[in-house]
């Protein structure tokens, strides 16, 4: 089997997907390069091309629309290993059936692309809520998190929309990306090894009347741990300063 | 006043939310509040989840009381009058402080503002209104504002706070005119319709569809009632509820299991099992997104059942419509199906568009098929028991997510519909 390989971004993922159906046409399958290899498949690694991702794009939002393409992208945030290849089966069934391939929930190949956008769309939400901000003495607010899936882009602009009135730091620990927002426009960089917030002097407080605050609003005659947890893995809590 | 000077304000802090948690109501979805260069906040369409505690319960707003101290004397309250509990009040700015320091830290969605009745009801709810306008006029806040309407309080003042909020609540605590004579003697039954009244004029038809473009009351209006510290059946609450959505227009009727935090003779010493809250929830559901009436869901005088849904109730003493063929049904009937929800149904309805579904397609749309299957043929097989009624509430039995009750019945039986039939 002919196996194209991408490097973990956008680009290169669609410019393997141009490969596919031009330069390539047996390749069966797009994989990451993370991706582990065996000797029974033909590799090819594909050199990412902006031309060549604008076009398939454009192809895709031509044929299926804004949304379509989108929740496309959208998608190729999971963190999931396999999303390539999730991805790809998906679009040639869109490709050779049309956008309402969308609506056939039953095919295996939709049932497992809205999988990785269900568990991206909801991490975006659950984050969105789930992250601290803390002012540092500069007036800047700083705010680190780790996540499954690859979601600083669609974070940063939903934060600045609710604390446009604040300079804000978004930091993905784990990916080592932040998004700093200067009131005005966000700009993406990658995060240096070592951070040093010096917090102002009135965040501490805060916090305390915060972590105050939730101990008092729970129900001791209701505790249902195992519910809290449900709805607020463990993973989450540790940038999460009431816990 | 005494008291609140000797107080810090953590300590007035935790004063005031304990006072409040007790309040189910923390949505903070369909509010109105949009983005803007230098206002602060925004509401997000669905409403966001910040934390939650540790009973389970998201956290999105901050609930405070604005005051404790009460000039009432209702029996279930923590705050009732007669209680001897150390009594605090923030001021609007307190509160706006408070809230804009949260808020900037993503702690919180926005505020929910309740208060006791503290002086008058006028006095209480003038200074909730003059934190309201504190918050949005001087900080320009923008996100979420949940404010209570205080039971007797002026007409004109309630629909002044409801320029400035996303919702309004008036409490109802009590299903029945004489729970809330024997429980809550002050509270006469107008003080809360009145002020019900005024917000439906306010919130105009349609409260179910998201109205975010809309100026006053965005999210609508709410109501809480305390189950179980009355006698109340399900069947009377649901109607009641019924009847709030139809004539006052309410967004949400929220279900709070009474706690028993106070020892009264008059009240039940045993909180009801947490499984009738959560089947009343589930009918509630039924009535506002599934097309059911009250009259179809349960008898007047009876309780749900705890075992199993109300919808697998309703499915179960309606055999003679099942099984129907997913193929072919109507989204209102595919909507009736227990194991079907509203999203199941819609997706159903478009991916049949372009195949024959069968069992297996149903389980990749996510349908529920530990309860479907016992009531739906798909591509004509049918995998259910059939008219076996006591096989079929068997396995809805198994299957039934709700853990088994903590709590007591607290002295009132509960009856199922199967006991009504011996």
């Amino acid at each position: 089997m002919k196996i194209l390989v991408a490097s973990a971004n956008l680009v290169a993922f669609l410019t393997a997907v141009y490969h596919a159906y031009y330069s390539h046409k047996d390749a069966e399958k797009i994989v990451s390069e993370a991706a582990p290899r065996d000797f029974l498949n033909e590799y090819i690694e594909v050199t990412e091309d902006r031309a060549l991702a604008k076009r398939v794009r454009g192809g895709i939002i031509k044929k299926g629309g804004t949304d379509f393409y989108k929740n496309v992208a959208l998608a190729y945030h999971s963190g999931d290993p396999e999303k390539e290849s999730v991805i790809f089966e998906y679009l040639r069934f869109f490709f050779s059936d049309g956008k309402n391939v969308a609506e056939r929930f039953y095919d295996s190949r939709v049932e497992a692309f809205y999988g990785l956008l269900r568990k991206v769309t909801k991490e975006i939400d659950r984050l969105q809520g789930f992250i601290r901000l803390q002012e540092m003495k500069n007036g800047v607010y700083y705010g680190w998190y780790s996540s499954d899936n690859d979601i600083l882009e669609y974070l940063a602009p939903e934060f600045s929309k609710s604390f446009n009135t604040q300079r804000f730091v978004l930091h993905d620990y784990k990916r080592r990306k932040m998004a700093f927002f200067d009131g005005t426009r966000i700009e993406y960089g990658e995060a240096p090894s070592k951070v040093v917030v010096e917090l102002s002097d009135r965040e501490s407080e805060f916090q305390a009347l915060w972590k105050q605050y939730h101990k008092n609003v729970s129900i001791s005659d209701r505790e249902n741990l195992k519910l809290q947890r449900a709805f607020l893995p463990k993973k989450y809590r540790h940038f999460m300063n009431e816990f | 006043m005494e008291i609140q000077n000797a107080l810090t304000f953590d300590e007035r802090l935790k004063i005031l939310t304990e006072g409040a948690k007790y309040d189910v109501s923390c949505s903070s979805s369909n509010g109105g509040g949009r983005s803007e260069k230098g206002a602060v906040g925004q509401c997000h369409i669905a409403g966001l989840c910040h934390s939650f505690t540790s009973d389970g319960r998201c956290i999105s707003l901050i609930k405070l009381l604005m005051s404790n101290k009460c000039e009432f004397d209702c029996l279930y309250c923590v705050n009732r009058r007669s209680r001897d509990v150390p009594r605090a009040s923030m001021t609007p700015r307190e509160i706006a402080e408070l809230v804009i320091g949260f808020y900037r830290r993503n702690y919180i969605e926005g505020l929910f503002l309740s208060s006791a009745v503290d002086t008058s009801p006028d006095y209480t709810m003038q200074k909730l209104l003059e934190t309201l306008i504190l918050l949005r006029a001087e900080y320009k806040f923008r996100a979420y504002i949940h404010v209570k309407a205080i039971p007797g309080a002026s007409s004109h003042l309630v629909e002044q706070a409801a320029r400035y909020a996303d919702r309004m609540s008036v409490n109802i605590e009590l299903p029945s005119e004489s729970s809330l004579k024997l429980l809550a003697p002050q509270k006469k039954k107008d003080m809360i319709v009145t002020p019900m009244k005024s917000l439906a004029k306010i919130v105009g038809g349609n409260q179910f569809v998201p109205r975010a473009d809309v100026k006053n009351l965005p999210a609508g209006q709410t109501t809480q009632m305390i189950i179980g510290a009355s006698p109340d059946s399900d069947g009377r609450i649901i109607r009641l509820s019924e009847a709030l959505y139809r004539r006052y227009l309410l967004k949400r009727v929220y279900y709070s299991a009474y706690v028993p935090v106070i020892e009264s003779s008059t009240l039940p010493m045993l909180p009801p099992d947490l499984r009738r809250e959560n089947r009343l929830y589930q009918a509630d559901w039924l009535l506002r997104f599934y097309g059911f009436q009250a009259g179809e869901l349960l008898p007047e005088n009876e309780n749900l059942s705890l075992d199993i849904d109300p919808k697998s109730q309703w499915a179960l003493r309606n055999l003679d419509k099942f099984p129907i063929e997913v193929n072919t049904a109507s989204y209102e009937a595919l909507l009736r199906t227990p194991g079907i929800g509203v999203k199941n149904a819609y997706r159903i309805t478009l991916a049949r568009k372009y195949a024959v579904l069968k069992h297996e397609d149903l389980k990749r749309l996510r349908v529920n098929m530990h309860k479907a299957s016992l009531f739906v043929t798909a591509n004509g097989v049918f995998t259910g028991p059939g008219d076996k009624p006591e096989l079929i509430l068997t396995r809805l039995k198994k299957t039934d997510l709700l853990p088994s009750g903590q709590g007591a019945a607290s002295g009132y039986t509960q009856t199922s519909i199967f006991d009504s039939e011996l």
